[in-house]
């Protein structure tokens, strides 16, 4: 048992650490000292270490020490998946140009780490400090076909004049704009990046300044439509009536926009749910788009100022309902209960009966009581009124309706005698909301 | 409930002859279907298309008329074809009156119907001093709307002429007498000037102006605006409605957008 615990420990010992610098998938070998790669001061590089052991077995999370003016752990170690592998990464963030170097230990095993800061021309918002590279500048919320500039300075800490590529890419920036070249030693050079979006969104390009880039980005935005309003034309409605609605704004719109307008009935009739006559007269449907233009105060629908839509004949309301991207408004019409309404009648005599023929709308649905009285060429009623109950006719035909309450009705009366004598007519209607007398009609 | 016979003459009480949908006419919508309006002035709802595809059509009451193929087909109510009269013009001026007589212009020709036959007229369209633009057949013949110039006149067989507008566009002449012509007089925008039988004339502002005019139904006259809108006129009153004219047939209880 002696034997085997001191073959373990020949083992373990024997298990040497390994370092390696990885690049991609390439695994350099790394002796006692290393370079990293040349860093402009301000900036930082990372490079990836790895280690393994020389005999490939598993490894267990490194002993990290490192000490030197510049460089640092960015991120705790970490082990692959079986453990064949420990891999971590050095920092090399120089503050000022000039030569760097750190010892770097791993397991208790040194390596010297060097580095280089170069120095360049840095990149600095006016009246900021030089920006690191990759450090993303943000033009903020800009609205669309309006523009935004930053100015920005080239500084360089160089004893000679440097002449730097500067390219602004990305469709909403322009640049560099008042830039003069070359960058005097030790100075300085302005210039501007011009923001102006033609879409919305989030845009992004870039500022590059030789190899050193800096992301771009802003928030383009269309301004909200101003409030916008329902107006009907009449403002009270009632049954059979077509209205004017138009759209106007709180003020004139900044941007061009849209919306629709769509139209419900709720009825106030038992048993009839909805009525189809209420819709937009133009295009038969119960929703309107409207467009609202760059400068305009109010919305046209399909190019014209207003849309008319009809109330039909039944009693309830129309809700309106006004949407936009960012508003919803809403506004109700209400639709009174009517006594009948006749809207033509005409009376023809013929050998054995006389025909009076009515159309009118009945919005309560509940037509009861008709009465006709004839009169004579001389203005005198020729007998008392005659009465009928139309409850039961006009309940039957309206069960089928798809014209809402409007009706035509054709009444025929059998003449005992000479029907010539019989010259005009009136009547009256009864629902549930009152009597319509319908002034006396002539029988030619 | 019959009452006393106090004049020799007794009324029963009345029989039902019919409740229905009241039927304002046909019209020509966006599609180009000559299609059925119910309802009542103000409250209008599509009704079932009787024929597609038409351009010009006109409806009287209970006689209607298609231009269709090269012929003007005459038709019921109902959409029925009762007769038909080949044309040459791909536009020809078309008359209904509402006891059934139809009047065709086709090509200089003047062609009446009545008795149920097609009546070739003899006609001097030289005689009309100008280009038709509208027709009527009344009680006493019939009635030429007519282009002179700058100003549109009414001429009537009997030789009888009155000039109902100045400046150009579309005239109606309805067999009852009564003339309906488009006018930039009114207002800026346009106008109609109804003239009545007995002379009497009412003149109506409108938004736009107003390009053609077709008998739509008894006392109707469907209207098409400069920006195609399609309108509805009720001679009597004159008031314009606005007429449907993308028909979606809805059933009852479908809530259609």
């Amino acid at each position: 048992m002696r034997y085997l615990a001191i073959l373990l420990w020949a083992i373990a010992a024997s298990a040497d650490t390994r370092l390696f610098v990885v690049n991609g998938t390439t695994e350099t070998p790394v002796a006692d000292a290393y370079g990293v790669p040349t860093t402009a001061p301000g900036d930082s590089t990372d490079t990836r270490f790895r280690v393994r052991n020389s005999d490939g077995s598993t490894v267990t999370v490194p002993t990290l020490a490192l000490s030197g003016f510049g460089f640092s752990f960015p991120s705790e170690p970490s082990l692959n998946s079986d453990a064949s592998a420990a891999d971590f990464r050095v920092r090399f963030a120089p503050a000022f140009a000039g030569s760097y170097s750190a010892n770097l230990s791993v397991n208790g095993k040194g390596t010297i780490l060097h580095g280089l800061a170069a120095p360049v021309v840095t990149l600095a918002p006016e009246g900021g400090a030089p920006l690191p590279t990759g450090t993303v500048i943000d033009f903020g919320n800009v609205q669309r076909g309006s523009q935004g500039l930053r100015g920005f300075r080239l500084d360089n800490p160089n004893p000679t004049a440097a002449n730097v590529t500067v390219t602004v890419s990305g469709a909403a920036f322009t640049g560099p704009i008042g830039l003069t070249l070359p960058v005097p030693a030790g100075g300085s050079a302005s210039f501007q990046i011009l923001c102006r979006p033609q879409t919305t969104g989030t845009l992004t390009g870039a500022v590059t300044v030789d190899q050193r880039s800096f992301p771009l980005t802003v928030l383009a935005f269309d301004p909200a439509m101003p409030a916008p309003s329902l107006v009907v034309d009449p403002p009270t409605a009632s049954s059979s009536q077509q209205v004017h609605l138009s759209v106007m704004l709180a003020s004139a719109s900044a941007v061009a926009g849209s919306g629709t307008v769509k139209l419900e009935f709720r009825s106030a009739v038992a048993g009839m749910a909805d009525d189809p006559a209420v819709r937009f007269v133009s295009t038969g449907s119960r929703v309107a788009s409207f467009q609202v233009k760059a400068g305009d105060s109010s919305g046209t629908f399909n190019g014209q100022p207003d849309i008319v839509f009809q109330t039909g004949t039944t009693a309830g309301s129309i809700v309106l309902t006004l949407q936009t991207t960012d508003t919803t408004k809403q506004a109700s019409i209400a639709i009174g209960a009517l006594p009948p309404a006749v809207a033509t009648i005409a009376a023809v005599r013929r050998v054995n009966d006389v025909d009076v023929t009515v159309t009118g709308y009945d919005n309560t649905y509940s037509m009861s009581q008709l009465s006709f009285t004839f009169y004579d060429a001389k203005g005198a009623a020729i007998q008392a009124p005659l009465a009928a109950d139309a409850r039961a006719a006009f309940q039957s035909y309206f069960r089928g309706s798809t014209t809402g309450s409007s009706f035509l009705m054709l009444a025929s009366f059998p003449v005992t005698g000479d029907a010539t004598k019989i010259a005009a007519v009136e009547m009256s209607l009864t629902n549930s909301s009152g009597v319509t007398n319908v002034q006396r009609t002539s029988i030619p | 409930m019959k009452a006393a016979l106090v004049w020799g003459v007794t009324l029963s009480t009345l029989a039902f002859g019919e409740i229905r949908p009241p039927r304002v006419g046909l019209a020509v919508d966006a599609q180009a279907n000559w299609r059925v309006i119910y309802g009542v002035a103000g409250n209008f709802v599509c009704g079932e298309a009787v024929r597609p595809g038409i351009a010009q059509a006109g409806f009287a009451g209970s006689l209607g008329y298609v231009v269709d193929q090269g012929a003007v087909v005459l038709l019921d109510g109902s959409g029925n074809e009762a007769t038909r009269w080949t044309v040459q013009s791909a536009n020809p001026r078309v008359a209904l009156s509402s006891d059934g007589r139809a009047a065709i212009w086709d090509d200089l020709q003047l062609v009446l119907r009545q008795d149920g036959a097609w009546q070739p007229m003899a006609f001097d369209a030289a005689a009309l001093g100008g280009d038709l633009i509208g027709l009527a057949v009344t009680a006493d013949g019939v009635r030429f709307a007519v282009q002179r110039g700058d100003s549109r006149w009414i001429v009537a067989t009997s030789g009888d002429v009155a000039r109902i507008a100045d400046g150009q566009g579309p005239v109606f002449l309805l067999d009852d007498g009564t003339a309906v012509a488009a006018v930039d007089s009114v207002s800026n925008d346009g106008g109609l000037v109804i003239r009545r039988a007995d002379g009497k004339e009412e003149r109506i502002a409108t938004a736009t102006a107003i390009a053609s005019m077709a008998a739509l139904g008894r006392g109707w006259l469907q209207l098409r605006d400069a920006t195609g809108v399609s309108l509805g006129l009720a001679v009597e009153t004159g008031r314009i409605y606005y007429l449907p004219d993308s028909c979606i047939v809805v059933q009852e209880g479908e809530e259609q957008e």
